[in-house]
């Protein structure tokens, strides 16, 4: 024998107190006066004599009672008769993967013709029938029961891959009493129909290519920019089209390509970059394609730095070492040479020799030998040691690095990079570098006409990598987007199924509240009898 | 949770301890007394009673007792113990059960007042007299009564349903019991016992007003002191008629256990805020019969 099934079964908590109340009501009374006494054996027999009885705690009627009250509750809780073993619940399972999203003959999505079917049969269903919907995408499922099931008024879009095979999902969610209903377009070894559920197929084999990884060769601080991408081909004839490249561009750049059918083919692209940067699309364009969510890739470019080059010298320095240098750097970044004049913005200052401290934070700056207030000078002092670590001195060779004369305390605060040592043998920063919101700046002790710094063969990469390293913020491009699963791509191979959808579900239960109702009612005259 | 008996109040009161001084000194005059006192000196002068053994003669002894031939045997002075030695001595059994809290004023404050009375009674006219109650104590001399009336006010009632308490050692002899003999069947039996151990007993019954019956009609919760039995009842004028008429059977149950065993049962109501002692000579005790 089946219990009943419960529309509401929270409301058999009410039994609770029920049960206490109807408990403390069956209990005798309790007189608040106490009669002490040594003839309790006399007043028994004068009871009897006078012949009334001691009220006293009726189990029966209290049984009784509680019986009532639990029919009650039971017929509270809307119980409904399970009459057979056919189904009262109905899942409808959606493969809602990326391939889902390929369009049909129709221009429809398979991902919207599953929908449409799941909303047209979920409208034939009995009403008692409970409804589930789960559509499982992106490794997830998702969840709609009862009317917000029949309706499915906002499904989503289809995303990345089953969470499970199909057929596991299907087997997960059947019982004895629910029968799984699935949706898909067959698509993959995840996707294929389950055996042992219904099915309704809503996709059909196509023709698609897909950009499966995209590489950018990013030439920062150049404006360059490369791009190579792979084309997968999925298709048994030849594909035609273009890999578009736009957005963050000075202009969009389109390369006509050729896939061969179900060949890998690369195909590179230059082109030059906007300088403020943004949202770079690659994207391939192919006539035929019915997937497009795989043939787009998607990149945020940070601006490009500036590279106006300003350079600051004393005038004994005949504008030799600095503007060489400034001139060197501005042909590695491609940038220009500019005068250094207040209040004009540049991408990096190089300044030689000169007095006063700069200001904190000055943005991106190479100080050579500024002298600061109360700095000592420092004869021929010996580099000892540098940062092999740090990513402007890294692999480079300072060992012959010859200083004249330097200057002892005009350094500011910061880390120290390259180490000399003291005529009383104790070492000093010979250079330090300063970090701040702006930029990064280094400073040396000494200037480069009092070295053989800009003589060395390491200079020029240390001049590239100071500015580089000096400029705020990032500068790396980050990929926003990068297609789909590359299993999900190949519609060429979805099978044609048949639709499985015959199914008979359970007749409208009997409700049997009013049987318990009677029940209680038979209980309460029948406890009325007692005494 | 079963309610608790109240408190007993002061059994014995200054006024108590005057007037039962002045009950001592009217002793005399008390018929039992008298006669229980020549009694004893007749058995002394016959020298009388079953030989129990010799104790060393101290000063003060009677001289009419010396055994002399044992004098004469070994050159020391004893004197003969007879039976009739315990016989001079009484005994107060005194109930201690939870049933005697029950009345107001308890009756056990007017149990432990007669008992008073009558240890007191014992100690002025006997050598000796033994307490049983919640144990055996004995005492002897006229002084001894400030420590007997500590001894019986110090003690509280049992707790619980409880056996009649009977004296132990030896032969009891003259037995005055002061109960509520609330179970005849119980006191009948005890009766038995005490008898065939060669006692004499004299009941004493204090009475309450709930000997006689009920005049508080309504809802009340009955609960038995020794038990803690409770027992809801509607005392209406009926069921107080019944109850009247069962303690009056009590009565007569109580009365033929004493009579059956050929004992005297005195049921006598004390005065609880009177302490004169002509009231307590009235109130019906019968030390005069």
């Amino acid at each position: 024998m089946e219990f009943p099934s419960l529309s509401s079964p929270d409301r058999l908590l009410w039994l609770l107190p029920a049960a206490l109340v109807l408990w403390w009501l069956a209990q005798p009374p309790r007189p608040r006066s106490f009669l002490f006494t040594a003839h309790g054996a006399q007043w028994r027999a004068a009871l009897e004599r006078a012949r009334r009885k001691t009220p006293r705690f009726r189990a029966l009627r209290w049984l009784l009672a509680m019986l009532t009250c639990a029919f009650l509750a039971l017929a509270a809780a809307e119980p409904a008769s399970s009459s057979d073993d056919m189904p009262v619940r109905v899942v409808f399972l959606i493969d809602g993967s990326a391939s889902s999203a390929a369009l049909g003959e129709d221009q429809k999505s398979a991902f919207d013709a599953a929908i449409h079917r799941v909303r047209n049969q979920a409208a034939r269903i009995p009403s008692h029938v409970d409804v589930e919907v789960v559509i499982a995408r992106g490794g997830s499922l998702s969840r709609w029961s009862g009317d917000a099931a029949r309706l499915l008024s906002d499904p989503g879009l289809p995303a990345g891959q089953l969470p499970a095979d199909l057929a596991s999902l299907a087997a997960a969610h059947a019982d004895k009493q629910t029968v799984v209903w699935a949706v898909g377009d067959g698509q993959g070894p995840s996707g294929i129909p389950p055996t042992d559920a219904l099915w309704s197929p809503v996709g059909r084999a196509a023709a698609n290519a897909a950009l499966e990884t995209v590489a950018v060769d990013d030439a920062w601080p150049l404006a360059r920019i490369g791009v190579r991408a792979t084309v997968v081909s999925h298709a048994d004839v030849v594909l035609r089209g273009f890999l578009r490249l736009e957005g963050a561009l000075l202009a969009p750049c389109e390369i006509p390509v050729e896939l061969q059918p179900r060949a890998v083919t690369p195909v590179d692209a230059v082109a030059q970059r906007a300088p403020v940067g943004g949202l770079l699309r690659v994207s391939l364009q192919l006539e035929g394609d019915v997937l497009a969510v795989d043939d787009t890739h998607e990149f945020d470019v940070p601006p490009l730095p500036q590279t106006a080059i300003a350079v600051q010298a004393e005038e004994d320095d005949g504008l030799g070492f600095a503007a060489a240098a400034g001139r060197s750097l501005a042909a590695a970044v491609g940038g220009v040479v500019v005068d250094a004049a207040p209040g004009r913005p540049v991408g990096f200052l190089i300044a030689e020799g000169g007095e006063g401290a700069f200001p904190s934070d000055p943005g991106p700056v190479l100080a050579f030998g500024r002298k600061a207030d109360g700095a000592q000078p420092w004869p021929s002092p010996l580099v000892v040691d540098w940062d092999r670590a740090d990513p402007v001195l890294a692999d480079l060779d300072l060992s012959e690095l010859e200083i004249a004369h330097a200057l002892r305390g005009s350094l500011p605060g910061g880390r120290s990079l390259v180490l000399g040592q003291l005529p009383d043998g104790s070492t000093a920063p010979l250079a330090v570098i300063a970090e701040g919101p702006r930029g990064k700046a280094y400073h040396f002790a000494f200037r480069l006409q009092d070295s053989n710094l800009g003589l060395l063969a390491a200079f020029p990469q240390l001049l590239l990598r100071c500015y580089e390293q000096s400029q705020p913020g990032s500068r790396a491009v980050k990929p926003r987007t990068a297609g789909i699963d590359p299993a999900e791509s190949d519609l060429s191979r979805i099978e044609p199924t048949k639709e499985r959808g015959d199914v008979r579900f359970a007749a409208q239960p009997a409700d049997l509240s009013a049987w318990c109702v009677a029940f209680a009612l038979a209980l309460l005259a029948l406890r009325s009898g007692i005494r | 949770m079963n309610p608790r008996l109240p408190d007993l109040p002061e059994p014995f009161p200054s006024e108590f301890r005057v007037m039962l001084e002045q009950l001592l000194r009217l002793a005399g005059k008390v018929q039992g007394a008298r006669m229980q006192s020549l009694r004893t000196r007749n058995h002394a002068l016959q020298q009388s009673g079953t030989f129990q053994g010799h104790r060393a003669y101290t000063q003060g002894d009677d001289l009419r007792r010396i055994d002399w031939n044992a004098y004469a045997r070994t050159g020391s002075l004893f004197l003969k113990l007879l039976a009739e030695e315990e016989a001079r001595a009484a005994t107060v059994i005194l109930d201690v059960s939870a049933s005697m809290g029950v009345g107001s004023p308890p009756r056990f404050v007017s149990a432990a007042r007669l008992a008073a009375v009558l240890c007191g009674l014992s100690l002025v006219h006997l050598d000796a007299v033994t307490l049983v109650a919640g144990g055996e104590s004995s005492f002897s001399g006229r002084r001894a009564i400030g420590l007997l009336l500590e001894r019986i006010a110090s003690m509280g009632l049992r707790e619980g349903h409880d056996e009649l308490e009977l004296p132990e050692r030896g032969s009891p002899g003259r037995v005055h019991w002061v109960s509520d003999f609330v179970d005849p069947t119980a006191t009948e039996r005890a009766l038995h016992r005490l008898r065939r151990a060669g006692a004499r007993v004299t009941g004493w019954l204090p009475t309450v007003p709930d000997d006689f019956g009920i005049d508080a009609l309504g809802w009340r919760m009955l609960c038995d002191p020794e038990t803690g039995k409770l027992l809801p009842v509607r005392v209406d004028a009926e069921l107080a008629q019944a109850m009247k008429r069962e303690l009056q059977t009590l009565q007569r149950q109580q009365e033929q256990a004493f009579a059956r065993c050929g004992f005297p049962l005195q049921r006598l109501t004390l005065p609880t805020h009177s302490f004169d002692p002509a009231a307590w000579m009235e109130a019906g005790w019968s030390f005069r019969r």
